[in-house]
């Protein structure tokens, strides 16, 4: 059902140091924010395609495909800063409304342009981490970095919780659906509203006898695990270093 | 203005109103890498504050019973699912709630604030909506903002005894609609427009998202009026046979989700009785593990 | 008589009633159980049985009567339930109920790190029973990508890390084919090859009366009849009561010595093979 965990259990890179891969992403994310340059997007976007097709594994068109999920806010956010109502028109377009005009400036456009390049470069980056990066590694990542325990136990939880009720939803909804549960508007808003009544319901009543479940494992209010991780390498560690030098480089030369 | 660059515009558009009004007409999140560092790092530490609230109260509720835990765990989950679930459109598009309204009126605006940063960061990772870096901002305008308008409005109506179904719909609209214009806010401030400043691209980005954000929102107050109902109606005897609901004779029964934490008391004994006794750490006497006590 | 017998269970006349039924879930119920035996817990849904199985372990308390396990009545402090449900394991009947974890590595982990063991030890006990019991070829896979019958086996796995003597199985193997219930079965004989006291609810009553050392029938929350599969199998009223069928070997049997068929003096086989080899 959710295409990117399904995704990441394939990937080639899934046995790399989840911590390297998150400092990776992160240090990455941050550069193209920060540096809103054109140059390091480019590049980092081509690596990261590189990194997540190539050497991921994963399949191209599923990775252009998720590409199409940011485009409708990226298009429409876009729109909006590029295009002003003015009673002077600017000097890239200007189309007479009325008194006024819709119109945008050459200097608008371009910041445009320079902000979806950065965005989408900003969302290989995320890709490179949700794709190839196992949900369970990236907690017990969280776990190594102190996050406070009661918010790592919920994520955990929560995690596996989403596919028990995705299950249970997905039943739910084909057993209303085989009952003609989506025949017209109003029949449709019924049954949704009864999929969530039900849906609640039975995770309230799930999570208790979860609990009796744990409790007769002998839990005591903290949730330890093990993990198998691969232990991080130095010689990625160095790479990624490296490359980060390398980004800070490109934009404080190039701009 | 020269040919090419007049069609090119109003390709440009058209391309865009397609995809303002049509299909992935999600809740408004926005999306990795779209806002400037400063303003990141700004509305993430506005956030912490609720959070660090959130976080203390959800940790009362814990320490009170060990068993709330994986009920709290259940409800972000119950969240995450609620809002992937596609729910009927008027233009047949694919539409998505946020689930945190329907949140608010059950958990509080205290868990949701917590519960709803751990629902974005899956929605970021899992379904690519939303980012990591503009986590901050999503978490005030969807997590925070959001349900406290809607809890706001419950309560209000609550106690003064407006009809149930308008008072759920009322929080549930408002919460989205506020929700929507934060987040259009928050846009508006980190992109003002060359021409009237923050004000007109307040209202750029308000327009260009209106004609999906608006009948989102009535159609998520209808169905969390359709889900509530549900649970009050069906969920009393299941609710209070799992010791989640305590009657209060005589006092105006309060909200449910005040409901469903105190009836965790009355859960069941042996659990009340362990969360007594062992509220001491498990650091002191730790039970030996017993490898030797048998040899296969 | 058997004042010697070494009881690892035992309940006195042990009642409970859930908050808000009226209805007595338990109605003072009376049982012992030998250690190392394979016990059959068998009788309709609401008889009491998994009900039972959470008092022998201390999720649940009775109301009155006592339980004792290895001859100590089971203490309510934080230390008492530790000790019993580290002797007693429950395997639940829907793994979606016991399984935590999206990680199947960490789910197993849990049980022997809240018994106070260290890492190392953790891990050498975890990567034991996913060999024991074939985990590995889907030990990488996410929980909800497993089957049931895969998520069974890690939800067995989860309480055997656990060493417990006692193992209870509610209903191992509902909704699952054929193929993984025959390697339940065998997870449970290598069980009992161990030493291990196994309790096992089923409605199977074939595999049962072969399998058994032990069948307890109960209706409405006491136990009917208890004894061996040949005393208990025979006992027409109190299969009856409980709302069971004699077993397919039974059946057989009985007919072909009314129609003198086998000899009088055909002993009652034990199951299906004994009974073709006396044919």
């Amino acid at each position: 059902m959710l295409l990117i965990d399904k995704l990441s259990y394939q990937s080639k890179l899934r046995y790399v140091n989840a911590s390297e891969k998150l400092v990776y992403a992160l240090l990455t994310l941050v550069l193209c924010v920060l540096s809103r340059s054109v140059k390091v997007a480019v590049l980092v976007f081509a690596v990261n395609g590189v990194l997540t097709v190539g050497k991921g594994g994963i399949p191209l068109f599923r990775y252009i495909k998720l590409f199409m999920i940011p485009l409708a806010f990226l298009a429409a956010g876009t729109a909006a800063v590029m295009i002003n109502v003015s009673r002077t028109p600017m000097d890239a377009f200007a189309l007479p409304a009325g008194e006024w005009y819709i119109t945008g400036s050459n200097e608008g456009i371009r910041r445009g342009l320079r902000l979806c390049v950065t965005a989408l470069s900003a969302v290989s980056s995320l890709y490179f981490l949700s794709l190839n990066t196992v949900m369970t590694d990236i907690l017990c990542s969280c776990r190594k970095l102190h996050f406070p325990p009661l918010l790592t136990e919920l994520m955990l939880l929560i995690y596996r919780f989403i596919f028990v009720l995705f299950e249970t939803a997905s039943s739910i909804t084909v057993s209303q659906q085989s009952r003609l549960g989506n025949r017209g508007f109003k029949t449709r808003i019924r049954s949704f509203g009864k999929l969530g009544s039900s849906l609640f319901i039975l995770a309230l009543k799930r999570s208790s006898t979860l609990y009796d479940a744990m409790e007769s494992r002998c839990y005591d209010g903290s949730i330890r695990v093990l993990s198998r991780e691969q232990p991080a390498k130095a010689g990625e560690i160095a790479v990624i270093a490296l490359y980060g030098a390398v980004l800070v480089l490109v934009w404080l030369l190039c701009g | 203005m020269p040919k090419k660059k007049k069609i090119l515009l109003r390709a440009y558009i058209v391309f865009a109103a397609m995809f303002a009004v049509a299909p992935a007409s999600n809740a408004m999140h926005i999306m990795e890498g779209y806002l400037p560092a400063g303003y990141c790092v700004a509305w993430g530490v506005i956030c912490l504050p609720f959070l660090i609230a959130g976080f203390i109260s959800l940790r009362n509720k814990v320490k009170e019973n060990r068993r709330n835990l994986i009920l709290i765990a259940m409800s972000g989950a119950f969240i995450f699912v609620i809002s992937s679930l596609k729910i009927p459109s008027v233009t047949g598009s694919c539409s998505h709630m946020t689930g945190t309204g329907l949140g608010a009126i059950l958990f509080g605006p205290a868990s949701v604030s917590v519960l709803g940063i751990i629902v974005l960061v899956f929605q970021a990772v899992l379904l690519a909506h939303g980012g990591l870096t503009t986590l901050g901002a999503n978490t005030f305008s969807m997590a925070i903002a959001g349900p406290l308008v809607s809890f706001g409005i419950y309560k209000l109506c609550c106690h003064t005894k407006v009809n149930r179904k308008a008072a759920i719909f009322l929080a549930a609209f408002l919460g989205d609609i506020f929700t929507y214009c934060v987040t259009s806010i928050q846009l508006a401030l980190a992109y003002p427009s060359e021409a009237g400043g923050v004000a007109a691209s307040a209202v750029k980005f308000l327009g260009v998202f209106a004609p999906t954000q608006l009948p989102l929102a009535v159609i998520e107050g209808i169905l969390t009026v359709v889900i509530m109902i549900g649970l009050e109606t069906y969920a009393k005897p299941e609710l209070k046979s799992i010791g989640f609901l305590r009657d209060t004779p005589g006092k105006q029964p309060p909200c449910l989700h005040e409901r469903i934490f105190a009836g965790q008391r009355t859960a069941n004994d042996s659990c009340r009785e362990l969360s007594e006794v062992s509220r001491d750490r498990i650091g002191e006497a730790k039970h030996p593990y017993p490898i030797d006590r048998k040899e296969a | 008589m058997k004042c010697d017998e070494d009881w690892v269970i035992k309940a006195e006349n042990v009642s409970y009633t859930y908050d808000g039924n009226n209805q007595k879930a338990l109605n003072g119920l009376n049982l012992k159980i030998r250690r190392g035996a394979k016990v059959a817990f068998m009788g309709g849904n609401g008889s009491g049985k998994s009900t039972f199985f959470l008092c022998l372990n201390g999720i649940r308390r009775p109301d009155e009567g006592t339980i004792y396990i290895d001859g100590k009545p089971v203490e309510y402090t934080r230390k008492g339930l530790l000790d019993v449900r580290s002797k007693v394991g429950i395997v639940f009947q829907e793994p979606d109920d016991q399984l935590f974890s999206a990680s199947v590595y960490e789910e197993i982990s849990f049980g022997i790190l809240n018994l106070g063991a260290d890492e190392d030890t953790a891990r050498r006990e975890v990567e034991r029973v996913i060999e024991e019991l074939e985990i590995t070829p889907f030990q990488d896979r996410p929980a909800h990508a497993l089957s049931g019958g895969q998520k069974k086996q890690v939800a067995i796995a989860d309480i055997l890390v656990m060493h417990p003597e006692v193992m209870i199985l509610d209903e191992p193997a509902a909704a699952l084919d054929p193929k993984h219930t025959r390697k339940v079965q065998e997870i449970v004989d290598r069980l009992s090859e161990k030493g291990i006291t196994v309790l096992m609810a089923t409605h199977d009553i074939d595999y049962a009366y072969a399998w058994a050392d032990e069948i307890v029938l109960m209706h409405e929350g006491k136990v009917i009849r208890q004894g061996t599969p040949a005393q208990v199998c025979t006992d027409r009223q109190a299969l009856e009561e409980a709302s069971l069928e004699l077993p397919v070997v039974v059946k057989i049997y009985e007919r072909l010595r009314e129609k003198a068929l086998i000899p009088e003096d055909t002993p009652l086989p034990g199951n299906v093979e004994e009974l073709i080899e006396e044919l």
